[in-house]
Order: structure tokens, then sequence, then C-alpha cells
């Protein structure tokens, strides 16, 4: 096995570093500097498409179809929930509330160029704010940004056929059919288990088993964790926050991992 | 009737026209023509061998096209990287040309050109012409005039790219996780506000 010289940041420390919070934001991007050289993984863009972009997409959607900031705000938590509206509180702050009250036209308008711009500069930004990539897995769904359409953007992510997919994540995770009996006995010791990795289990097994990856839909969405732990592999140093399946999952698979332990609070 | 017009293609200062009364170039050449008149010239006589040039006893002062807002924008900026001028001078303009992009997203209509406003907003929020060198000027004027001719997807690259070379960013940091209680509050506070219509 030959080590890579590279650290790679998992999906969530690259989020991180979009939090104004200087203990998380500021943290998370210094230590981006001082692991350097840092690789992220191509199917972390697809959960940060998920996470992040989708959001924004979110936002500018309800800001353009709305008549009212108190609208905005109403269907916005109806439609995201807390952890979107906060997103929204947040731009609102940062533009700066007195530059905001007045006419909603006004506000709409400053509202949606900054939104537009942001779903197209923060997927910019995440490829390119590392010092480069880990591809093994090739996913077809990571190399599918945001896309204009009318006034808006297409950020969807959609589930994976044979019509949109030429897979091979199915041939990635059958080449690690051996670090995946790793796994699945570091998770058959535990007695209890968080429902993500339970679900890692299953298909673990199911790839041991059968030899057959079921690839069609969301299910690497589902075991997003284990593929990114799996391409993670070989590097030199695995950083997140997510202690609570990559603690075990780089028992298995072998990975030296560090803990960004500065991110607790989760919205959802 | 082909007559040399002698169309001055460049608006002239209040020096070279002393006299002129301010006309409209279209109306003042319709109304010569209508009169049978070569341009500046005497009655025609419908030959037109007769139609003669002759220098204008008076010129005409040419309404100057007025400047469009980016015109405006692309000067101030240009002000404010120039370190000859005395550093209030470069603050303001630099101030003015946040303001007119400000102003112009209430009015973008096409998505490439609000996405590279709302770039140019982020990269530059808070920022004073003297907390910025020379070359992150360079970049945000060569952005602001390629808002002059309708931008594409490329353009926006090529900015992002260029900010990124500099060390700017256009990114606002907007991930709602992690945030301090204190901070959670403040927002909750604002939430509320809005919710009310209050902001």
């Amino acid at each position: 096995m030959t080590q890579h010289a590279f650290a790679v940041f998992d999906t969530d420390m690259q989020i991180h570093r979009f939090c104004e919070e200087p203990r998380v934001g500021a943290a998370a991007d210094k230590l981006r500097f001082e692991r350097k050289p840092v690789h992220a993984v191509a199917f972390s863009k697809v959960e940060f498409k998920g996470a992040y972009i989708q959001r924004l997409a979110l936002l500018q959607n309800k800001v353009r179809d709305s008549d009212s900031i108190q609208e905005v705000f109403v269907r916005v938590k109806n439609s995201g929930g807390r952890g979107a509206q906060m997103m929204l509180a947040q731009l609102i702050r940062f533009l700066g509330r007195e530059s905001l009250r007045g006419d909603w036209s006004d506000t709409k308008a400053i509202l949606l160029t900054h939104l537009d711009a942001q779903i197209g500069e923060a997927w910019r930004w995440f490829s390119t704010n590392v010092d480069g990539e880990v591809d093994s897995a090739k996913c077809t769904r990571a190399k599918e940004g945001p896309t204009r359409i009318g006034n808006g953007w297409d950020v969807g992510i959609p589930n994976c056929r044979k019509q949109n997919t030429r897979c091979r994540v199915s041939q990635f995770f059958k080449g690690n059919t051996e670090t995946l009996k790793h796994v699945i006995a570091i998770l058959e010791k535990e007695s209890s288990i968080s429902d993500e990795l339970q679900r890692i289990l299953e298909i673990a097994r199911d790839i041991v088993n059968t030899g057959v990856y079921k690839w069609e839909g969301t299910t690497c969405r589902t075991v997003g964790d284990l593929l990114i732990g799996l391409e993670a592999k070989d590097c030199r140093l695995f950083v997140t926050s997510n202690a609570k399946e990559h603690v075990l999952l780089s028992q298995g698979i072998g990975y030296p991992l560090e803990i960004f332990k500065n991110a607790i609070l989760r919205l959802k | 009737m082909t007559a040399p017009f002698d169309i001055p293609n460049a608006p002239i200062s209040d020096d070279e026209a002393p006299e002129a009364e301010v006309v409209d170039l279209y109306e003042w050449m319709s109304s010569r023509l209508a009169a049978g008149a070569a341009p500046n010239g005497p009655p025609s006589t419908g030959n037109a061998s007769d139609v003669r040039y002759q220098a204008p006893a008076v010129r005409p002062r040419v309404r100057q096209a007025r400047p469009t807002p980016l015109d405006v924008a692309v000067a101030q900026l240009a002000t404010a990287r120039d370190k000859s001028r005395d550093p209030v001078e470069r603050s303001n303009s630099f101030d003015t040309w946040r303001n007119i992009l400000r102003s112009l997203a209430k009015n973008a209509n096409t998505e490439a050109f609000r996405e590279l406003l709302g770039l140019l907003l982020a990269a530059t929020h808070k920022k004073d012409a003297g907390d910025l060198d020379d070359q992150t000027l360079a970049v945000l004027l060569d952005a602001t005039t390629r808002l002059k001719s309708q931008p594409a997807a490329i353009d926006i690259n090529r900015v992002s790219a260029a900010l990124r070379g500099v060390g700017a960013t256009g990114v606002i940091p907007l991930s709602a996780d992690g945030l301090s209680e204190e901070v959670t509050r403040e927002l909750e506070e604002l939430i509320e506000a809005a919710e009310q219509n209050r902001l």
C-alpha cells in the first residue's frame, strides 16, 4: 500500500469553512492550511450540493416568489426548516438589516443578486479551495454542478439510473471487498451503532456476499461516509468532525483520523 | 443626394462652440435637409453638383451621450485605483462604485449580470479602497468593464478565478452549523422581527 502525501478533508470540514463563527470557520480554514496539502473526495461535492447548495437555491426560490420578507421567512421555514431560516438570517445580517429596510422589491432584488452569486461561487469554491481531488470511484453525479435554468438554478441530484449514469462506484466497491470485510468485522463487534453505520453494514455485507452493489437510486448517498472513507484509504490523514461514523470506519478501513472538535451544533 | 456631411463625431467642448445652441444632432440634420439645404450650405438648387461643403459658421454642439451608471462606475473605480489621488477621494470613489453596483442590482435583468454583480458586492463587502491592493482593484476594474457588455458564464468564471488569484473571495459564510449561542440568539431575534414584518 502506498500512502499518499496529502490529507483528506471530509465534506463537513469543507462546509465548516463556510461558517462565520471564528472557532468553526476560521479554525477549519486554519487547519486546512496547517495540514496542507489537503484534498477533497469528488463524492463530497454531491453531499455539499445536497447540504448547502440546495438550501441556497431554496432561499432563492422562496425570495423570488414571495411578496414580503415576512412571507419569505414563513415559506423558508415550511420548506427548508430552521437551518434554512438561519442561513437567510445570516445573509440579511451580513448585508446589514438597515440596508434592507424599505421597499420589498428593492430588498428582493438585493437578496436575489447575492443568492444567485453564492450558488455559483460556493460551488466553484468547493473544488478550488483544496489542493486536489480524490476521485477513484469516478461518480457521475459528482461531475454535475448547479446549472442555469431560466431565472434560477437546477441544483437537483438525480436518482442514478442506467440512462443517466455510467456507474463505476460499483466496481470501486467490489475492488475493496477485503477492506469491506474488515469494516464488517469492526461494526459487528459494536453493540450499538448509528443508523448510517447500520445501513453501511448491510450494504457491505451485501457486496461481500453477493458481489453486487445495488447502485441504482440513491444508495451512495445513504452510505456516503463509507464511500468517502474508502476513497481516503491511503491518505496521510483524514480530517472530519463526524466522529460518530468515522471512528469505527477508520478502524476498519485503516486511515489515520483527526477529529475536528469545534463544531457541535447541527441544525436540521 | 449624397452630400459630404460634416458630422462632428466627438463632443466638442464649450470653448470650441461658445455661441452654439444645444441641439440634437438628428433633429438638426433633419431640419437642415427639410429646408432643402445641404448641411451648413446654401439652399439647394436640386442639382447634386451644386451641393458643396461649407464649413459651418457656427458648429452645432452635439448633445453628449449620457454616461451609463456602469461608465460612471468604471470611472469611479479607476479613480479609487489611482494612487496619486488623495486617500479620501479614493475612498469616496470606491464607495460610489459600490453604491452604483448596489443600485444596479435592483434592475439586473440577466442571470449572468446579476451573478457577477453579486460576486463583486460580496468580494468587496465592508472593504475600502485602502484595504485592497492594486492587483485586486485591477481585477475589480476588469470585472466592472465586463458588466458593461452583457457578461456570460465564462466571464464569471474568469473573474472568480482572478479574485481567488489575488486572495479575495466572493463567498459569504452562511453555514448554519456550529454557530455560537450568542449568534444563534441574534439570528433568532432577526427571524422573529422579519416574521412580524419589522425588520
